[in-house]
């Protein structure tokens, strides 16, 4: 078993920001190639700003928690809100042709193009991402 | 410090706007108020190389988006030139290289939204 490390920010970009760049660097650290760089990049872009932006409503007063584990074989991520929660399966598929034009809702299905796991809690306001390292 | 530099040019009737680094969360809203600025000045033909942008979130998406739907209702053309192999792969991955019109290169573009 290994050990999460726990951070949590209030609900603010730049504070975000620092989170994402702190977890890249330490990937960059275990020599994960830059596809997986790009990868988690992406879906802590996506995470952190859903957090933010749909689960805390932006309210600052309301934490986002983020719990890692970033080693040689895998990248381990959860980002849980304070809000109430959503069913991901309500979001409409971003792809179809219909869609494309509507220019948000397209952060869940990247996390899922780019991640090898993206699972939500029942509550909806937890997400679960993890990244293997497949050249190890 | 920007983690998103964007430059823009006039070049006749056509607008050219260069972004170079990363489009993410806190950039994405930056990049929007520079196209309100076009769009305020009824600028509706626009040319966005890519070529400097090595990252960009869904957030940025939806700013290529919004701008190329503005373009489009207001009989302009949006075209895209030259996204490095990651934001192409992020483009065929939501399947927007079926919405947008991507180019190779300057020319090509400007020759493309130069047609009437």
């Amino acid at each position: 078993m290994y050990k999460f490390e726990q951070i949590e920010i209030a609900s603010d970009y730049t504070l975000a920001k620092q989170i994402e760049d702190q977890l890249v660097s330490q990937a960059e650290t275990h020599q994960y190639d830059e596809d997986v760089v790009f990868a988690l990049r992406l879906s802590l872009e996506e995470a952190l700003s859903n957090a933010i932006r749909h689960g805390n409503k932006g309210d600052a007063n309301k934490k986002v928690t983020i719990r890692y584990q970033i080693t040689s074989d895998i990248i381990d991520i959860y980002v849980e809100d304070e809000g109430e929660g959503f069913n991901p399966t309500d979001i409409p598929d971003p792809t179809v042709q219909e869609n494309l034009s509507i220019p948000s809702g397209r952060g869940i299905m990247l996390m899922r193009a780019y991640m090898n796991k993206v699972e939500y809690n029942a509550a909806g306001n937890v997400i679960h991402l993890v990244k293997l390292n497949q050249a190890s | 410090m920007s983690n998103l530099d964007v430059s823009i040019t006039q070049d006749d009737q056509t607008t050219i706007i260069g972004l170079s680094g990363s489009a993410d969360m806190q950039e994405a809203n930056m990049f929007n108020q520079h196209l309100e600025k076009v769009f305020e000045d009824a600028c509706y033909t626009l040319i966005i190389d890519l070529s400097g942008l090595k990252f960009t979130s869904s957030m940025g998406l939806g700013s290529l988006i919004m701008a190329h739907t503005t373009c489009k209702d207001n009989r302009g053309r949006l075209a895209l030139v030259k996204p490095q192999p990651a934001v192409m792969k992020l483009f065929k991955t939501t399947r927007l290289d079926q919405l947008f019109n991507l180019f190779e290169s300057l020319e090509e573009a400007k020759a493309a939204v130069g047609k009437d």
